[in-house]
């Protein structure tokens, strides 16, 4: 099937997931006309439709990020939270919790500003280190840095009061959407958005990191240039869409597999297909952690408990889709 | 077609002590291949990326037909000149097509996207080297010396005015190595400048229409083949005894017999 053919159907496909996931749910508006339903209509307009907008925008943002990261890293195996930004972007929301206000905005600001200075971080310690080459350097730093604000976030749930903050620190930790409303979804939109439309636009020199950078030279292309717009474009969608969602593992590590196996290896391809898939699988992992009990599951481990075995499925298959 | 000259250049690497190339000045003509003739660790490589911008030496200058190198945008340059590194780490499963898309990134805005004329300049590269079959094969999946040929194609595809190549018959065998020497001479011919290093002074003597000869990071000798591939130059640069012969009138070097016992005392 020609690529032009894959995407228009993975684009259908999403718009079809969309339009399930706002008719489902405790109030199941299958077989109700919405026109004369009031309360159907105030169910998808003030808790369905943001909510399932915030988790196309969460999708799409962690897949387009690990997809990115990726490449600018020439390791298959990185994503937003090997360098240390999902921790950090956890941290920083924690802190605003507890310390600031829980008001969405100091949460994302925080967030994203965390999420940098983990970036930031794992920069500095990787010059630091004195093995390995340079990407390699990196990866280790954020391992470090990832530790590092892992223990922050043990330290803000020990500060937290058990009965106010550590409740909602806990559940805003497992990752979820629940309880996001049209406010979030557009505190969360303009950045989060932007970041995502500048490796979009961006995608096809992305390729170009996967050289060494002595050859991206001679192509000239400073490979130093182009991996930090990447790498900031990633954090900030990443950090962004962490603030609201909480920690949500594993899709921005599995979904660019997804799509190089449909799409080929070209980062062009690779990264329009990640945004499509990951807003197609955001949809229905949310739409699982809502409907699939009585309670609501936290985002978070939904991912966990799918992603982890998709992702062994992916590796026991030949052509994984790099040899990496 | 396109001068280049290197003036006093001196390179020293980051937290070194030594100078890797010690104030070296050479010409590279217009429409020429010059080989550089040295052993392993005597500067070659160094001096390729000197000579691509790649590194920027401490001392000296690169002119560009007469044009300081640091007047050069890089993206300029890249349209001028093009690098055929030794060896390439290639992690993601490319397919060649794509792989030499790259190639054209100098030719593109910085947010586009390859073009169906960019896919024919491919095309017709892969079919000017005489592989248009590789197209569609995963670049991890080729032999040694299909991807030394998808290397020069993609630097070719930049469309380049000087062709610099490091090493470009490393780890080949005699077939292979016939067939890219036989490019380098074909990319002159056509009036393109190329350089290109190696230790193997009869490929130099082969293709060459100048060698530079480097020893320690300074230019011994430089000049037409037969001229400077001697016995003396070479005995002073490889520490062996090697006997040169005259064949078609072009130096051609053999280890002497007794060659080993100067490597063995030195």
């Amino acid at each position: 099937m020609r690529y032009n053919v894959r995407f228009s159907v993975l684009a259908v496909a999403v718009s079809i997931l969309f339009m399930i996931s706002l008719l489902i749910g405790r109030y199941s508006l299958w077989s109700h006309d919405l026109l004369y339903d009031e309360l159907g209509k105030n169910i998808v307009w003030n808790i369905r439709l943001p909510r399932t907008l915030t988790a196309v925008l969460l999708g799409m943002a962690l897949s387009v990020s690990g997809a990115a990261l990726q490449s600018a890293f020439r390791n298959p195996l990185v994503g937003p939270g090997v360098i240390g930004v999902n921790q950090g972007a956890a941290f920083g929301a924690a802190f605003a919790i507890l310390f600031l206000s829980n008001y969405p905005l100091t949460i994302e600001i925080s967030s994203t500003l965390f999420g940098l200075l983990a970036l930031f971080m794992a920069y500095a310690m990787s010059s630091a280190i004195k093995y390995g080459r340079r990407v390699l350097r990196l990866v280790l730093a954020g391992l470090a840095v990832s530790a590092l604000f892992s223990g922050g976030v043990g330290v803000m749930k020990c500060l937290a009061d058990p009965l106010k903050q550590l409740p909602e620190l806990t559940f805003w930790l497992l990752g979820g959407l629940s309880g996001v409303v049209w406010r979030d979804f557009l505190y969360v939109l303009p950045l989060s958005l932007g970041g995502i439309i500048v490796l979009l636009i961006a995608r096809w020199r992305v390729n170009l990191l996967t050289l060494e950078d002595d050859v991206v030279l001679s192509l000239g292309t400073d490979p130093g240039k182009l991996r930090a717009l990447v790498v900031i474009a990633a954090v900030v969608a990443t950090s962004v869409v962490t603030s609201v969602a909480g920690v949500i593992g594993w899709v921005g590590l599995i979904v660019p597999h997804i799509a190089r196996k449909i799409f080929g290896t070209d980062s062009s391809r690779v990264i329009l297909a990640s945004a499509l898939l990951g807003a197609a699988l955001m949809i229905t992992f949310d739409s699982i952690a809502r409907t699939a009990s009585a309670g609501e599951i936290p985002l978070g481990i939904v991912t966990s408990l799918l992603g982890a075995p998709l992702f062994i499925f992916l590796l026991s298959r030949k052509e994984m889709g790099t040899s990496g | 077609m396109v001068k280049i000259r290197i003036e006093k250049v001196r390179y020293r690497y980051p937290n070194s002590k030594i100078d890797v190339l010690k104030g070296m000045s050479l010409e590279f003509p217009e429409g020429k291949a010059t080989a550089l003739l040295g052993a392993n660790g005597s500067g070659k490589t160094t001096l390729l990326k000197v000579l691509l911008k790649i590194l920027i030496p401490q001392e000296g200058t690169i002119y560009v037909d007469e044009k300081g190198i640091n007047e050069f945008k890089r993206d300029d340059l890249s349209r001028l000149m093009a690098w055929v590194p030794q060896e390439e780490d290639s992690l993601f499963p490319y397919t060649v097509l794509e792989y030499l898309l790259m190639g054209r990134a100098p030719h593109m805005g910085f947010f586009s996207l390859p073009t169906k004329k960019d896919e024919g300049i491919i095309t017709k590269t892969l079919s000017e080297l005489g592989v248009p079959h590789l197209s569609y094969r995963e670049i991890l999946g080729l032999s040694g010396g299909e991807k030394r040929l998808v290397f020069i194609a993609r630097a070719l595809a930049q469309e380049p005015e000087v062709l610099v190549l490091d090493e470009p018959t490393a780890h080949l065998d005699l077939g292979n190595k016939a067939k890219v020497l036989s490019i380098i001479r074909r990319m002159a011919n056509s009036g393109k400048t190329v350089v290109f290093s190696t230790h193997d002074p009869n490929e130099a003597s082969l293709v060459a229409d100048n060698v530079g000869i480097i020893n320690g990071g300074e230019i011994l000798s430089c000049g037409i083949p037969s001229m400077v591939i001697t016995e003396d130059v070479l005995e002073t640069i490889y520490r062996a005894r090697l006997i040169v012969n005259k064949v078609n009138g072009k130096p051609m070097v053999e280890l002497a017999s007794d060659g080993f016992k100067i490597n063995q005392h030195s």
